[in-house]
C-alpha cells in the first residue's frame, strides 16, 4: 500500500515538474521574473480600448530590462520595438497574447537613443521609447 | 462521379463550406478589434450573405461575388504577409482564407467557366438594350 502511495506521489511530482517545464519553455519572454531574480529594471505598459495608455517609455541604455505589458482586454496585443531610422528595423518582438492578463518580456540592452514601440497587430498603437 | 450543381448535395456542401469559412475568418478579424479589422470582418459577413442570398441581383451576379471574395481574401493574405504579425491565430486565419479561395475557385470553374466569357455574357444583353 505504502509503495502504491509513494508511486502516486512520485507521479504527481513528475507531472507538476513537467507542467512547470512546459510553461517555462513556451517563451522566455513570457516568464514572469522570480522575486529573487529580476531581469534588470522593469517598465510597465498597459493596453486598453485598442490603445496604449502611455505614449512614452524611458529605459536605461545598454542594460537588458523587463517590459511588463498589462493587456486589460480580450483583444490580442503585443509590444515590438523598432529602430527609428529609415528602415524601421525591428529590434524586439514580444509574443502576442489576449487579455485580461499580464506578460513579462525580457528585452535585450538598447544603445542610447530613441526607438518606437508598437503593437504588431494594431499599428496605430504606438509610442516613443527613449533609452538613456 | 459526383455532379456538381448548385442544388446537388455536393454543391450545397461546397457552398455551405464557403459560407462557414468566410464567417470564420470574419469572426477572427472581428476579435482583433479596431476599425480596420471590424470593417474587414463586415466585408466577409456581407460576402458570405451574398453567396447564399436568394435575391435576383445576387443570383445573377454570383460569379462576380465569387471573384470579389477571392480577391478580398487574397488581398487580406498579401497585406498580412507584408505587414501582419506572425502568431498562431494569424496562421489559422490565413489557412482559412487559402481554403476559402480554393473552394471559391472550384465553384467558379464549375459554374462560371472563364471569367472573361462570363463578363461578356453579362455585358452583351445590357449593351443591346
Amino acid at each position: 500500500m505504502n509503495t502504491l502511495r509513494r508511486a502516486a506521489a512520485r507521479g504527481l511530482v513528475a507531472a507538476a515538474l513537467a507542467l512547470a517545464g512546459c510553461g517555462g519553455a513556451a517563451s522566455p519572454a513570457m516568464t514572469p521574473p522570480g522575486p529573487g531574480a529580476p531581469a534588470g529594471p522593469a517598465v510597465t505598459l498597459a493596453a486598453q480600448d485598442v490603445a496604449f495608455e502611455t505614449a512614452e517609455l524611458d529605459v536605461p541604455a545598454n542594460v537588458a530590462f523587463t517590459l511588463v505589458l498589462e493587456n486589460r482586454e480580450a483583444v490580442p496585443h503585443n509590444v515590438s520595438i523598432d529602430r527609428n531610422d529609415a528602415g524601421h528595423a525591428r529590434l524586439f518582438e514580444g509574443a502576442v497574447f489576449s487579455g485580461p492578463t499580464t506578460r513579462w518580456y525580457a528585452v535585450p540592452a538598447l544603445a542610447p537613443g530613441e526607438y518606437t514601440f508598437v503593437c504588431a497587430i494594431h499599428p496605430n498603437m504606438t509610442g516613443r521609447l527613449v533609452a538613456g | 462521379m459526383v455532379t456538381l450543381r448548385p442544388t446537388s448535395p455536393a454543391g450545397l456542401i461546397l457552398r455551405a463550406a464557403i459560407v462557414v469559412l468566410a464567417l470564420a475568418t470574419g469572426w477572427i478579424h472581428f476579435t482583433l478589434g479596431g476599425l480596420l479589422f471590424s470593417l474587414n470582418a463586415a466585408g466577409y459577413v456581407v460576402a458570405a450573405a451574398a453567396m447564399v442570398a436568394p435575391i435576383g441581383l445576387a443570383v445573377r451576379f454570383r460569379w462576380l461575388i465569387r471573384l470579389g471574395l477571392v480577391a478580398y481574401a487574397a488581398i487580406a493574405i498579401v497585406a498580412w504577409y507584408v505587414m501582419g504579425p506572425r502568431y498562431d491565430m494569424a496562421y489559422v486565419a490565413k489557412a482559412i482564407e487559402v481554403a476559402l479561395i480554393a473552394l471559391l475557385l472550384v465553384e467558379a470553374r464549375v459554374y462560371d467557366g472563364s471569367p472573361l466569357r462570363r463578363l461578356r455574357r453579362t455585358v452583351r444583353p445590357a449593351a443591346r438594350a
